[in-house]
């Protein structure tokens, strides 16, 4: 059994009198330690999918199991568990809290986790030992993802969820992030989902699933991933 | 043409989008704007109430008053002054009344006042029943009645005077009550002051004017030309008037130099009557005098004569009883000498037995001894008849024969004795027998003689006792006649005594009168032209205090107004900001369409116009009907008028809506402005969000390290966003105030009633005596009232109400005097405020009330100055303080009264105090019942009068606490949502990494609890600062308030603060609950 399956996931947005159908009978599965990445253009319902597997959203239709867990089951209070201990999410736009130092925004997800790292031992890791006591504002941008990769990985997640992680970095920022990430894939052995609509960033993935109006249009996996450093966009 | 519609159409879009934030800056704006004219425009409107009312009763100008009275002359000259357009002469009087169902009882002193139908001025209102049409009906003031009115109607009332009969002033005594009526000169409950008993009137009355039997009127009302329509507490007004009172004085001075040949003719005229008066009683006098003289010497001479008769039978009377004496000593001594010449004879009786005796003695001895020697013989035979019998017996010879011979020869011997003996007894029976009889017959002589002498004695006492007799009947008719006599002399004596006393009295009394016809022709000769006193309407009562309640009240209402208002201008701020922020990249889209800043800003300026000019109208629109209405049925517990009136006041509706949009617009341009500094490129690139910063505490480590992680992160938050943080705490702190000081103001006042009548007076009743008493009868009162039931005990008081003079006041005050220093803490309590230590009542200074000295501004030890009624002064000394929050008093020892005084105080309040289970009205029934008590007051009913006038504040209180609460809730309602709403995505990047919601709330509570906590305190310490400025602004002249702080204020603001933010954060924690994850994978905005 696959560690992450997406079974028929249907999931529909009333906007006034118009019904838009944004997840439209999805498919696919994820195995444990993939570094997996969710392609498609902008309006194709890969952030509505990433907001069903993350637990932030609940689907209309269909089944989602994680890690055997019948994720789609779950009422508010599950949901929210699985958000803690289950998930590890890294923004487009990072979303630290401005007011807290590298160190403290980390300490914000392991504070409230169980088997959480230490914080400083992930911010060593994601390369940022020396910078733990800045502050957001006097981080730059790739800097800032690392801090919000740290805080992912701290939990100590099943799964790390990626919104566009490079979208606001520029080229060689976006490329160390996605080393950074495709490392702690192969190193942790954690199973990796990033959402693009980059798909210069396709070879690099174990399992690349493409998505083209609401629903899947194809799953590949790749035997042979190429590594970050070899891919240009 | 186009973009002005697009523009509204955006702009309602907006509103309906952004609903809440509208409805908050609508709320805040309706709140300042309405808080501040509705408190603002209670006292105009208050005044407003004042001033119709006095137009509607034509309330005159002046009251004039004249030394000599107002003649009908004065009055048609007064009117023939061209500044003058109205003039009403009146009568009144000061009477004592015995009506019941005013509140003071009977035997209180009230003001008649004289009624006609074509008065104008000065109109009364009647309340109940009707204006009076016969001339033995009156109306009653209803400020002095009971809550019922009706009860009062078809009572009868008897009016009197203490030392004079008041038929002579008025027709009427006694009147049909057939109206209730209100005055406008008596718009509070005080009705002034008198010269008649306690000098303090309870009432006034409405007669018909013809019982008035004066040639002069008392006063006269005054309208001036021209006041009326002019706001009567206005400087137009004033000017008017002080002008009016300059004129008027000039005129009465003229009027005084008419009046005053005109009483020294009528004087003098009275005075030639009087004096022809005088000598007509003076000769009369002299006639009786003489009269009684001639009588009384007429008694004498009768007294003397019988005198004389007296000294005449008192001779005869001795004489007589002298010879009746003399007889009887005369035949007391022949019986006498009867008596001693029968003892003679009988002696000599006596001796001749007696000699006849001795010789039978002789011879009866002689014959003993013969019959001795007789016996020898015999004795001696016998011996030797014995010897010779033994002698024969030793010879054995027979003895019969000598024994026989023996015998014979006794015998013989034997009969010659008996012999002897029978002759002895023979002879002396015959002697003895002879010399009784001699005897017995010399002894019946001696006693036919005894028995003459016994009867002659019988008769000599028969003279005694009858003598005796005489003389006791003699005697006692002497005695009687002597008695007469001395009665006579007594009567006479008195008769004299009487007449010299008479004749010295009547002497005084014709001296008197001389001098007082001397002292009138002094006076006469004296004569000062009269005075006219001009009074305006401050004199009237309740006049001038409601024009200062009035400003009273506008005073704190600027202090509320300018709270509200800050707030108001803060919240309309920070919402603005917000709202603007929230649209930089719209501002910079549209900037970079080639818009102009001016057509940028339009939007919010319509929008920040809309909320507040829709918050202004609505909130002045209730407000300003409302907060008057209130607070005027506040006070109006203290006055009598008519409901309050409360128009739209349009300067105001207009203003405030008017400074409501242009706070708001110039908050919305400078949060535009702040915005638009940037280039349109600056604007629609994301704002950079607020830098995170070190705080200070992180400074100090060993509190920073101790911290948990959360409430570092609220530190750091707290200190982030600074103008929130401290717009909060101002939004609570100033709720907490604003309750503080409802809480305050109210404990102040109310808490006055436990310390005033639970602490201080601590005597139940004050019963009024007559004056007239004298001690003896006072104690007999006291002893009386000691003994009704329920009373526990009872002291003699004196008071009187003097004026106080200070720097530029005068206060009424109350001089109480104790007849026994010692036992005056049983009913009045002095002691310190602070200390709480008795204050002792000294024969050298007086104590007075703290608000009495803060009022003249004195210290212990410095001088006072009194009125006491007739324009004198007083020097009082001051030597301590006493707690008292309602009325002002100065006691004074009965030494230090009289010392001030020159007289003794009259005591005629009996104080009393009741035992614990007492029936006051049972008592109070009893003490009238003894008949000599005029008037009584029941400490309970003056707390419950008092009890209803707080009841009022409660009003204030709620507006307070309600008004508070709003503000708390607008203020901390619109800050929570503009924290949510900058946070969002924080927060939902918290949720997204498994907050729980509780936690979420928690994250951003533990910032509003911070502040709310802060807010309390700095509110608590506002709010005693606050309450303290309102309740000296408020305080009036005869209450001191407690200003003392109860802890109890301070626990409730802080618990209804609480609460309300509680309230808001329950709200908030919904909000929170609904923000979506997915905003965190939003773009920033």
């Amino acid at each position: 059994m696959a560690f992450v399956e997406c079974k028929d996931v249907c999931k529909r947005y009333q906007m006034g009198e118009v019904t838009i159908t944004a997840n439209d009978h999805v498919n696919f599965t994820i195995e444990k330690g993939e570094f997996a990445v969710i392609v498609g253009s902008s309006g194709a319902g890969k952030t509505t999918v990433l907001n069903i597997l993350g637990g932030m959203d609940r689907c209309d239709e269909g089944q989602i199991l994680v890690d055997g867990s019948l994720v789609s089951a779950y009422n508010r209070r599950q949901l929210t568990d699985y958000r803690r201990y289950d998930i590890g999410f890294i923004f487009q736009f990072y979303n630290l809290v401005q007011n807290l130092t590298a160190k403290e925004n980390v300490e914000l997800a392991t504070e409230i986790c169980r088997h959480a790292m230490n914080p400083e031992q992930v911010l060593q890791m994601v390369g940022l030992g020396d910078r733990m006591n800045n502050f957001p504002s006097q981080l730059s941008g790739g800097e800032q993802q690392r801090v919000s990769i740290a805080r992912a990985l701290a939990k100590n997640p099943k799964l790390l969820l990626c919104d566009e992680p490079t979208g606001a970095l520029d080229y060689n920022t976006g490329k160390t992030i996605l080393k950074l990430l495709q490392d702690t894939c192969r190193s942790t052995g954690m199973t990796v989902i990033v959402i693009t609509h980059n798909q210069a960033i396709v070879p690099m993935a174990d399992r690349v699933i493409t998505m083209r109006n609401a629903k899947v249009s194809s799953m590949v996996t790749n035997p042979n991933p190429t590594p970050v450093e070899e891919i240009e966009w | 043409m186009r973009l002005q519609k697009k523009l509204w159409k955006d702009s309602f879009r907006e509103i309906w989008r952004t609903k809440q934030q509208f409805l908050a800056i609508f709320a805040i704006i309706a709140l300042g704007s309405g808080f501040y004219s509705g408190i603002k425009l209670a006292s105009p409107d208050m005044l407003l109430t004042a001033e119709n009312y006095y137009e509607d009763t034509q309330l005159s100008d002046f009251n004039l008053l004249c030394t000599y009275g107002i003649t009908q002359q004065d009055v048609e000259d007064l009117k023939q002054q061209s500044y003058v357009s109205q003039v009403q002469p009146s009568y009144y009087v000061d009477v004592f009344s015995n009506n019941e169902t005013t509140e003071d009882g009977n035997e209180s002193a009230v003001r008649l006042y004289s009624y006609s139908a074509s008065d104008t001025l000065n109109q009364l209102s009647v309340v109940a029943g009707r204006l009076p049409q016969a001339a033995n009906e009156c109306v009653v003031d209803g400020g002095s009645l009971g809550t019922n009115n009706e009860d009062a109607l078809n009572t009868t009332v008897e009016f009197s005077l203490e030392d004079s009969d008041l038929s002579d002033q008025i027709t009427n005594t006694t009147y049909t009550v057939v109206g209730v009526v209100e005055s406008p000169l008596y718009i509070n409950y005080q009705r002034g002051s008198t010269t008649i008993g306690s000098g303090t009137l309870s009432a006034f009355y409405y007669i018909p004017e013809e019982n008035f039997q004066s040639d002069y009127y008392t006063n006269c009302y005054v309208r001036i030309d021209g006041a009326a329509g002019l706001d009567p507490y206005g400087d137009e007004y004033d000017a008017l008037i002080d002008e009016a009172t300059t004129k008027l004085e000039q005129w009465g001075e003229e009027r005084a130099q008419i009046r005053l040949p005109q009483v020294r003719d009528e004087a003098m005229a009275a005075y030639n009557e009087s004096k022809a008066q005088f000598d007509q009683a003076s000769a009369e006098a002299q006639a009786q005098l003489q009269q009684a003289w001639d009588q009384l010497e007429a008694g004498r001479l009768e007294l003397e004569s019988g005198r004389a008769q007296l000294e005449q039978a008192t001779q005869q009377y001795e004489e007589g009883i002298r010879q009746g004496e003399q007889s009887l000593n005369e035949a007391k001594t022949q019986l006498e000498q009867a008596q001693i010449q029968l003892s003679v004879q009988q002696a000599v009786a006596q001796a001749n037995v007696a000699s006849s005796t001795t010789q039978m003695t002789m011879v009866q001895s002689e014959v003993d001894n013969l019959i001795a020697e007789f016996e020898q013989r015999l004795e001696d035979l016998d011996q030797q008849c014995q010897q010779a019998i033994d002698q024969m017996e030793q010879q054995g010879l027979p003895t019969e024969d000598v024994q026989a011979t023996f015998d014979q020869q006794k015998q013989a011997i034997q009969d010659l004795i008996d012999t002897l003996q029978n002759r002895v007894t023979t002879t002396i029976s015959g002697i003895q027998s002879s010399a009784a009889q001699q005897l017995a017959d010399s002894m019946e002589l001696i006693n036919q003689a005894q028995q003459q002498i016994t009867q002659g004695w019988g008769d000599y006492y028969d003279g005694v006792a009858l003598l005796e007799d005489q003389r006791e009947s003699g005697q006692q008719q002497l005695d009687e006649a002597q008695a007469q006599l001395e009665q006579g002399q007594t009567e006479y004596d008195q008769g004299l005594a009487q007449y010299n006393e008479a004749a010295a009295q009547a002497q005084t009394q014709l001296e008197e009168g001389q001098q007082q016809l001397d002292n009138a022709l002094a006076e006469i000769e004296t004569l000062e032209a009269p005075d006219w006193y001009i009074q305006d309407r401050s004199n009237y009562n309740g006049y001038s205090d409601f024009e200062e309640d009035a400003l009273r009240v506008d005073k704190i209402s600027d202090v509320f107004a300018v709270f509200f208002i800050l707030v108001a201008i803060l919240v309309c701020l920070t919402t603005m900001t917000r709202l603007v922020e929230e649209h930089r990249t719209e501002i910079g889209t549209y900037q970079a369409l080639g818009y102009s800043r001016r057509d940028g800003m339009k939007k919010y300026l319509i929008y920040a116009s809309l909320a507040s000019f829709a918050g202004s109208v609505l909130g002045v629109l209730l407000c300003e009907w409302l907060f008057p209405l209130v607070i005027f049925n506040a006070y109006g517990m203290m006055y009598i008028l008519p409901e309050a009136m409360t128009p739209v006041h349009w300067n105001y509706l207009l203003g405030c809506a008017a400074v409501s949009i242009g706070c708001t617009c110039l908050t919305a341009v400078l949060a535009c402005f702040g915005q638009m500094r940037g280039y349109p490129a600056a604007l629609m690139r994301p704002k950079a969000p607020k830098a995170g910063k070190r705080i200070l505490l992180e400074r100090i480590k060993p509190i920073w390290n101790h911290l948990s992680f959360s409430w570092k992160v609220t530190m750091r938050n707290f200190f982030r966003y600074k103008k929130r943080v401290l717009m909060t705490i101002v939004g609570i702190a100033g709720c907490t105030a604003l309750l503080m000081a409802g809480f305050g103001i109210r404990y102040s006042i109310t808490s006055i009633l436990d310390l005033q009548f639970g602490e201080l007076f601590v005597y139940d009743a004050v019963s009024v005596t007559a004056s007239n008493m004298d001690d003896a009868a006072a104690q007999d009162l006291e002893d009386e009232v000691l003994a009704i039931d329920g009373v526990d005990s009872a002291m003699y008081f004196a008071s009187r109400t003097v004026d106080s003079v200070g720097e530029d006041t005068l206060v009424s005050t109350t001089v109480v005097v104790p007849q026994r220093t010692g036992g005056m803490r049983q009913y009045i309590v002095l002691r310190d405020k602070d200390t709480k230590e008795t204050v002792p009542l000294t024969s050298n200074g007086a104590v007075i009330n703290e608000k009495l000295a803060e009022l003249l501004n004195v210290q212990p030890g410095d001088n006072i100055q009194i009125d006491p009624g007739d324009g004198s002064t007083l020097e009082i000394k001051v030597s301590a303080l006493t707690e008292n929050y309602a009325g002002n008093y100065i006691y004074l020892s009965d030494e230090y009264y009289q010392q001030v005084f020159g007289e003794a105080p009259s005591y005629t309040n009996l104080y009393l105090t009741f035992s614990d289970d007492a029936d006051g009205e049972a008592i109070s029934q009893a003490l009238m019942d003894t008949g000599s008590i005029l008037g009584l007051s029941l400490v309970s009913d003056l707390e419950a009068s008092f009890q209803d006038m707080l009841t009022s504040l409660n009003y204030v209180v709620i507006i307070i606490i309600v008004s508070a609460g709003a503000l708390a809730f607008v203020v901390l309602y619109n800050l929570a949502n503009i924290n949510i709403a900058e946070r969002k995505r924080e927060l939902a990047t918290i949720k997204v990494l498994g907050f729980y919601d509780s936690q979420v709330s928690a994250y951003v509570y533990r910032e509003n609890i911070v502040c709310t906590l802060c807010g309390i305190a700095v509110g608590l310490l506002l709010g005693v600062a606050l309450t303290q400025y309102i309740l000296e602004s408020v305080e009036v002249d005869v209450v001191r308030f407690n200003r003392s702080l109860d802890v109890w204020s301070f626990v409730f603001s802080g618990l209804l603060t609480a609460v309300f933010a509680l309230l808001v954060n329950i709200i908030m924690h919904y909000k929170l609950k609904k923000i979506d994850m997915v905003e965190s994978l939003k773009s920033v905005e």
